[in-house]
């Protein structure tokens, strides 16, 4: 198997190094729409999470055994997008049936999840940077890198509900309020992520 | 016409009434070139998906409508990937992962949802056009701001001196910034239009 440095290193260069939101800038959108409340943003994040896990690896399956092997590359898209509407469409019924008090504040954001370009950038790139790999590591590791890109996009979530709590309580010009202040902010934010560029585990700590 | 530019502009455009496609708009944004192509691709998805949606809206089940837009917008998608990598290979290599993500832009969904499965061809074809545009000149004007400030050059060609242009404008965080602006500047705009 993998070492757990690596693991750990792969891990941390998906969530910081190469933050889905504040490097990438993929998924962005959803921040507008952002929920106010802490708990609901935490929720959001979360699900994500699962989200891209599961999605991650059913979609590295399918492409592995149904669609390198009848060469249908172009059909990634179309393929990974339905596999995602099935997977939050079960994540609703489940929880509807099993964990009917959470329900309500899951379903308000549900939907938003489908049309999350995080989610579908995270399957593709799981197949496409990864598929001249071995097979076993290369399925272990893609998980990994789905599994840290899900916890970057947490992290994303947390900091942009945090600063735009302390928005609330500021005074901005007129024509920044609103949208403006929040994408200057973030855009602050992605500057500092920059930072973490070019971090691996041997420059820290010599191997 | 004026009126009609300044329409899709200010007034309808889908980044900045509604905040939609941002994530697109802020990463291609680099150049002018990648800019115009993402807008350009994004048009043309736009219109097909719209007029497929519209000549399909008998036959879509209300509860499983959202699927079915985004198939068929995927579908739409995919045929614009096949088509610039045998014809725009670097455009396709530039624009990479943004290609594909084309099929979840709300922009896109939205206009499905809540104008193409309720109106008819022709209108949906032109609101199609008309959001499109829109979005295209988002795209265009901050490519052009960003590679102007980011490193000084406009389409490839050094413009000004020696001036080595400001590197933050090429990052993630010059797309924020630049887009932060353009929002600011806009609402400027339409609150000083009230006053008078």
């Amino acid at each position: 198997m993998i070492p757990f440095q690596s693991v750990l290193e792969t891990f941390v260069s998906s969530m910081l190094v190469n933050n889905i939101v504040f490097i990438l800038m993929i998924g962005v959108c959803p921040f507008c729409a952002l929920p106010k409340k802490m708990s609901q943003s935490l929720g959001m994040g979360f699900t994500v999470v699962g989200v891209m896990a599961v999605a991650g690896a059913v979609g590295y399956a399918l492409n592995r055994y149904i669609l390198m092997r009848n060469n249908l590359f172009y059909l990634q898209t179309m393929v990974f997008i339905l596999v995602i509407v099935i997977i939050v469409q079960l994540i609703e019924l489940l929880v509807e049936k099993f964990w009917p008090s959470a329900y309500e504040s899951i379903s308000s954001f549900l939907p938003s999840i489908t049309t999350n370009c995080a989610v579908l950038a995270v399957c593709i790139m799981a197949c496409n940077t990864l598929s001249n790999h071995n097979q076993a590591s290369s399925f272990a590791k893609s998980t990994v890198v789905n599994i840290g890109c899900g916890f970057g996009y947490l992290l994303a979530v947390i900091l942009m509900a945090g600063i735009k709590r302390k928005l609330e309580m500021t005074e901005i010009p007129r024509p920044f309020k609103g949208l403006p202040i929040a994408l200057l902010s973030a855009g602050l934010v992605s500057m500092a992520f920059i930072g973490f560029s070019g971090f691996t585990f041997t420059t820290l700590f010599g191997g | 016409m004026k009126s009609d530019l300044k329409d899709w502009f200010v007034n309808k455009n889908p980044v900045f009434t509604m905040a939609m496609g941002l994530c697109p708009a802020i990463a291609v944004t680099t150049n002018l070139k990648n800019a115009a192509g993402m807008g350009f691709c994004t048009l043309c998805v736009l219109v097909a998906s719209n007029a497929t949606v519209s000549i399909a809206r008998k036959w879509i089940h209300y509860k499983v409508r959202i699927p079915c837009y985004l198939l068929i917008i995927s579908m739409w998608v995919t045929i614009a990937d096949i088509i610039l990598s045998a014809n725009f290979p670097v455009l396709r290599q530039n624009l990479g992962i943004f290609i594909p993500l084309i099929a979840v832009n709300c922009i896109i969904l939205n206009r499905s949802d809540s104008f193409a499965s309720k109106n008819k061809l022709k209108d949906s074809i032109f609101d199609a056009l008309s959001t499109g545009f829109g979005f295209f000149l988002v795209l265009a004007i901050c490519g052009f701001i960003r590679e102007l400030v980011g490193s000084n050059k406009i389409l490839g060609l050094t413009s000004i001196g020696h001036f080595q242009g400001i590197q933050a404008f090429s990052y993630a965080c010059g797309g924020f910034f630049c887009f932060a602006l353009l929002f600011a500047a806009l609402n400027a705009y339409r609150t000083a239009g009230k006053h008078q």
